[in-house]
């Protein structure tokens, strides 16, 4: 990794680094993340639409 | 006048910038409802009438209900479980993309992207073309077959002025477009579900004769929805990014192209199927079989909205990719980018094929859409384990983890090449036939979605050198 690296040289970068900076730093809370809850809701909406289109085929 | 061209570039500079940046927490504005909202709004454009009557080509009523529903809501719920380092992050897919392509070919694979995204709009302009003929036909201006090219490329060179305005002409767009695309569609409910009795259409069956089987024109049918489930994947981040939990995103985006969407298709189907009753066939096009259906009335009233709406959508899907392009090559005039769409879709329209190959269309899309998105899927969980190093991302000097061979990295390409050519192995999309019976199995597009992301994760897994040549970033996560 390269501990001192140069400074970004255009304007777009820079905004980046600093939002990038901002998220790094202690206090930022990154949003709620994906819950357990949705998680099993999305596998069993992913089951439950397999099994439909496979029984639809012999309708 | 070059005040008012400067202010636009800067606005669009900002656009492509905003679009481009990671989104702070305290940045972001929009919940469930909204996102659902707005998606349905954009997902509702009157290509889904014709998804519809394509559909209902090839499977009856209960089938067109599973496979406008069923597969739009299987495919969406899978691919867009990895989109939720959007809402981490703030960040838009063609960042993470890099990961995959490499910092220089996610340029390609942008402008490949846009080649096979870009005739939706051809799509759009004749659906525009054919309505300002029904239209002008009804307040008796005499038409002929030939206006009908000249009238498409003119929704192109009006949706490509709107664009040209710039960010607040577009927002004032949409302010027509989306209600005039929502009272098209309960027109068009409305219409279907009341023209005949609900029972034929429930014993409607589709002429299928062509396919060897019974099973290979659902599977068909199976795949169109797929492939128009695939059809959003490169602009599914987009408003995760802008939501404040990460479940928000994910479901409200599966939510508005998996459930309002297919609504409409129905419609389409059900239009379709109706039309084949009450006038023995459905290929009319939309405003055809609205002006077949409908009381006059309503049927003009239907088909201005119809035209508001299709010049809305070009516009806003104009400027949408062009930002998407301003990103990828900042230093592209915005003015020229959308010139270079507008010349697209005018070719698209001059050749005058695109209705008529319309599953062709969709389906070669979802070659590539496929393979993409199956790589997104294995990178995020998989090989990167939903982190990233996001100066790389960024391109930040002295950070390089994603420029591989000279920007490109080619394990990436090669593994999205095997998925394209195993969507073609298996299907013809031009006959939209299968090619062989592993596609009743499989469809094409969720083929390519699997074969490349199968390939990866073994490369990956399997190849040390190729783990090695992937993971170059894992020093330097952060977050």
């Amino acid at each position: 990794m390269n501990q001192h690296p140069p400074a970004p040289t255009d304007e777009l970068s820079a905004k980046a680094l600093d939002r990038i900076e901002t998220m790094e730093s202690p206090d930022y809370v990154f949003p709620e993340r994906f819950s357990r809850a949705s998680w099993v809701a999305a596998l069993v909406v992913i089951g439950a639409m397999f099994v439909w289109l496979v029984a639809a085929a012999s309708m | 006048m070059s005040t008012t061209k400067s202010s636009v570039s800067a606005a669009v500079a900002r656009d492509a910038e905003f679009g481009t940046l990671p989104v702070l927490r305290s940045e972001r504005k929009f919940g469930f409802w909204d996102t659902l909202l707005i998606l349905g709004g954009y997902g509702i454009a009157t290509w889904c009438y014709t998804q519809g009557a394509f559909q209902a080509s090839l499977v009856d009523f209960p089938q067109l209900l599973a496979t406008a529903f069923g597969a739009n809501i299987f495919v969406l719920a899978i691919y867009m479980l990895p989109i939720v380092f959007a809402t981490k992050y703030g960040m838009d897919m063609w960042q993470w993309l890099k990961t995959i392509f490499g910092a220089k070919g996610i340029r390609i694979m942008v402008v490949a992207i846009i080649l096979v995204n870009f005739p939706w709009f051809g799509v759009n302009a004749e659906i525009f073309a054919s309505t300002m003929l029904n239209l002008l036909s009804t307040l008796g201006v005499g038409v002929e077959e030939w206006m009908g090219k000249p009238l498409a490329l003119l929704c192109i060179v009006i949706g490509a002025a709107l664009a040209l305005g710039g960010p607040n002409v577009i927002k004032w767009v949409n302010r027509f477009m989306v209600p005039a695309l929502i009272l098209v569609g309960i027109s068009i409910v409305i219409l279907a579900f009341s023209a005949v009795p609900l029972q034929e259409i429930l014993d409607y069956k589709p002429d299928t004769s062509e396919y060897s089987n019974q099973f290979e024109p659902y599977v068909a049918s199976v795949e169109a929805g797929f492939a128009f489930a695939f059809s959003w994947c490169c602009s599914t981040a987009v408003f995760p990014r802008l939501v404040r939990k990460e479940s928000q995103g994910y479901w409200a985006t599966v939510g508005a192209y998996g459930i309002i969407a297919p609504f409409f298709i129905v419609a389409g189907g059900v239009l379709a199927i109706v039309t084949v009753i009450t006038v023995g066939s459905a290929d009319l096009g939309l405003a055809s079989m609205i002006m077949q259906l409908a009381a006059p009335a309503v049927a003009f009233i239907t088909l201005v909205l119809i035209v508001v709406a299709n010049i809305g959508t070009h516009g806003t899907g104009t400027y949408m990719w062009s930002v998407v392009i301003k990103s990828a090559f900042p230093r592209a005039k915005y003015a020229w980018i959308v010139a270079i769409l507008a010349g697209y879709a005018a070719l698209i329209v001059l050749w005058g094929g695109i209705l008529d190959y319309f599953g062709a269309m969709i389906s070669i899309a979802a070659y590539l859409y496929g393979p993409i998105m199956g790589l997104l899927f294995v990178d995020y969980f998989w090989v990167r384990k939903r982190r990233i190093d996001l100066r790389s991302a960024y391109e930040l000097p002295g950070h390089d983890s994603y420029r591989y061979n000279r920007g490109y990295n080619w394990v990436g390409f090669l593994c999205v090449i095997t998925g394209f050519l195993a969507s073609f192995a298996v299907f013809d999309a031009i006959s939209y036939t299968a090619r062989i019976p592993l596609f009743t199995f499989t469809t094409s597009s969720f083929l390519g979605f699997l074969t490349s992301g199968a390939l990866y994760l073994a490369l990956f897994a399997l190849v040390p050198s190729v783990r090695a040549y992937l993971l170059r970033d894992r020093a330097d996560i952060t977050v």
